[in-house]
């Protein structure tokens, strides 16, 4: 499928439920983009996945402390548990239900999409699928073993910032996981 | 959970005689109903969704036992340790030696009901470790020393006043009447609990037989949090949530919510397959999964009830049932409420001890119509009924003697087309007799108990069938 129509698709089921959705046309734009998003919110520091991808954006940005996933786990805990920011890109991206999926593994933990109140997710369109079960049916002819490590071990589906309804029904966002969720396409 | 279903009608009773309740369980059913309608048209074709989903359960309860073997083996090949624990006391016999033997202090928790069912967390405190409800509404009514009112949203049921109040107490905030605020409050007390608790429990809504992962569905991210933070994950399972493949658990993942809240997905789904990797910066260090029987054994080998065990746990049974909504959670005395707690809770607790859950319902078939693994609810509950009626299982009833005529008559009169003309041409005269403007708004004796609720309608005067004899001979 035309990746600019799953594009478009994710944009709004990811908008309707309470994402930021962002095209840019280059890494310049993007990392210009968040730049301007932190400097808004006065964030002084961030944590971030050590990826290829997402540090290629990261580099560009100035004048903010940064940790980085590749760092020890004591220390990485603590900046994820004082940090306002997590910054990471994805693995896939489900248009028809606006859902960002997130494997887990060296460089890439799972705190950085969890605990900072704002997520950042940057990412390419080579990422967008159209519906879940295309992941799943990816792995139809894997070994078992091979099964096992796609999967990662924690394999997350992202759709929308954090929310609950438990007092009175009244839709709250921001419970536990991230208030506010920013993707970012390059 | 305490067991209070031998008193149901004491506990209907309470439940009636608060209109605030009604209100606050109808306003999450009637939201969740039309969420449902809405969310589930969009999909191509549900009905063969369901069917499809319906056949995986039938298929791996069917053969539990051998996906279990799988399940276990594929979990141990990913450096996970896993447990079968016959009941209540042989789980939280593990639990608690895992916790002894890493010095746990502190347990956060994720929804889990099986805990529920054996009373996990009471026994934890008695054994001086804290367990902290995570999930908001959990942790609401377990500050507030309560019980769940509904499955999804267990404390519906309080209103924000009662939860700053609570908040107030427990908490020390400011009393405030914002939604937000009083959010904001538990999210900031319970992130501390997430950092310094030694261990988290989850509950499982899917284990995925052949890579060995649990999955777990939610919104808030309490359950992200308590199996990522503490060093120790404990996942703890009714062994009826195994499914074979991750292909399966794709169908399931497409109708789960949408069952249950309308939403297309929730906000987070996590797939959970072994302990942190060497190389990974966060993640708990040791997985262990409990996978419990507590009376589904038996269950499963009843052939006429083993499709109480397909519930997936949404509670789109509870959302469209009159008796829920009229009554909610708590009257039902345990764990589970609704239609399928009607269901499984005399199966669970003894047909004796809740032989009064399989009358709290009208058969009107709402929740067979609305399950998305089509359990034939309806058709459970009059088979507990017949087994309750014939007095099996340590069950025993007292035949009221108003009650025998009745049925004596009505049985002896549906065998004989005199006698049931006789009586429907009886019950004409009489009705009309003693009707006033077309209602009967009293009947004497024991038959009050139809008047006190509802108006009696008079019989027709002249019986359909006389009319047809009439229309037939022109």
């Amino acid at each position: 499928m035309d990746k600019d129509i799953l594009i478009n698709e994710f944009g709004r089921e990811f908008t309707a439920i309470g994402g930021v959705f962002v095209k840019t046309k280059g890494e310049e734009e993007a990392v210009s983009y968040i730049q301007n998003l932190l400097k808004e919110r006065n964030v002084d520091n961030y944590i971030v996945w050590n990826e290829p991808f997402v540090n290629e954006i990261t580099r560009g940005l100035k004048d903010i402390k940064v940790t980085d996933a590749l760092t020890n786990v004591k220390e990485w805990r603590n900046a994820t548990i004082n940090s306002d920011v997590g910054i990471t890109t994805a693995d896939y991206m489900i248009s028809n239900t606006g859902t960002i999926v997130l494997k887990t593994g060296k460089g890439k933990p799972r705190l950085a999409s969890l605990l900072p109140p704002l997520h950042i997710c940057v990412v390419d369109k080579n990422k967008f699928i159209s519906d879940i079960s295309e992941i799943f049916e990816s792995t139809r002819n894997m070994s078992t073993e091979s099964k096992i490590e796609f999967l990662t071990t924690c394999l997350t589906f992202i759709t929308g910032p954090s929310r609950t309804a438990d007092i009175e029904m009244t839709l709250t966002i921001g419970v536990h996981g991230p208030k506010e969720i920013h993707v970012v396409i390059v | 959970m305490e067991i209070r279903t031998k008193n149901f009608n004491q506990n209907v009773n309470v439940a009636l005689a608060m209109p605030t309740l009604k209100k606050a369980i109808r306003k999450a059913t009637t939201r969740f109903n039309i969420l449902r309608k809405q969310s589930l048209a969009q999909l191509e074709d549900v009905d063969g969704l369901r069917n499809r989903v319906k056949k995986i359960k039938e298929d791996t309860i069917n053969n539990l036992e051998y996906y279990l073997e799988i399940l276990k083996k594929s979990v141990q090949s990913t450096g996970g340790k896993v447990y079968r624990a016959k009941d209540g006391k042989e789980a939280s016999e593990i639990i608690t030696k895992i916790a002894i033997d890493n010095g746990v202090n502190k347990i956060v928790k994720g929804k889990s009901m099986v805990s529920e069912e054996i009373n996990l967390n009471e026994v934890m405190i008695k054994k001086g470790i804290d367990v902290i409800e995570t999930d908001l509404g959990e942790y609401i009514i377990q500050l507030a020393g309560e019980t769940p009112s509904h499955i999804i949203v267990p404390a519906v049921h309080k209103t924000r006043g009662d939860v700053s109040n609570l908040f107030v107490e427990k908490l020390g905030i400011e009393k405030t009447d914002e939604v937000e605020k009083l959010t904001a409050a538990a999210r900031k007390a319970l992130r501390k609990e997430f950092c310094n608790a030694d261990m988290g429990i989850s509950g499982v809504n899917f284990a995925v037989a052949e890579t060995g992962s649990i999955v777990i569905v939610e919104n808030e991210g309490n359950g992200r949090l308590s199996t990522t933070m503490p060093k120790i994950h404990i996942a703890l399972m009714g062994m009826e949530k195994v499914i074979p493949t991750l292909e399966d658990l794709a169908l399931f993942l497409k109708i789960l919510a949408r069952s249950a809240t309308g939403q297309k997905m929730t906000s987070y789904v996590s797939i959970i397959t072994g302990p942190r990797k060497e190389d990974e910066t966060d993640g708990p260090e040791q997985f262990h999964l409990v996978i419990i029987d507590n009376g589904r054994s038996k269950i499963l080998a009843d052939k006429d009830m083993k499709e109480s065990l397909y519930c997936i746990r949404c509670g789109a049974c509870l959302n469209v049932c009159p008796v829920f909504n009229n009554i909610g959670g708590h009257a039902y005395g345990w764990v589970y409420p609704g239609p399928i707690g009607s269901v499984i809770t005399p199966q669970f607790l003894g047909l004796e001890t809740a032989k009064m859950l399989p009358y709290a319902s009208t058969l009107c078939g709402a929740c067979y119509e609305v399950c998305p693994v089509r359990i034939q609810i309806p058709r459970l509950l009059l088979k507990l009924r017949n087994r309750i009626s014939e007095q099996t299982d340590g069950v025993k009833i007292k035949r009221e003697f108003a009650e025998r005529i009745v049925m004596n008559l009505w049985m002896k009169s549906l065998r004989s087309k005199f006698l049931y003309e006789l009586l429907s041409s009886f019950g004409a005269f009489i009705t009309n007799l003693i009707a006033k403007n077309g209602k009967i708004k009293s009947l004497p004796f024991v038959l009050s108990r139809w008047t006190d609720e509802r108006d009696f309608p008079p019989f027709a005067k002249k019986s359909f069938r006389k009319r047809w004899e009439e229309v037939k001979n022109g």
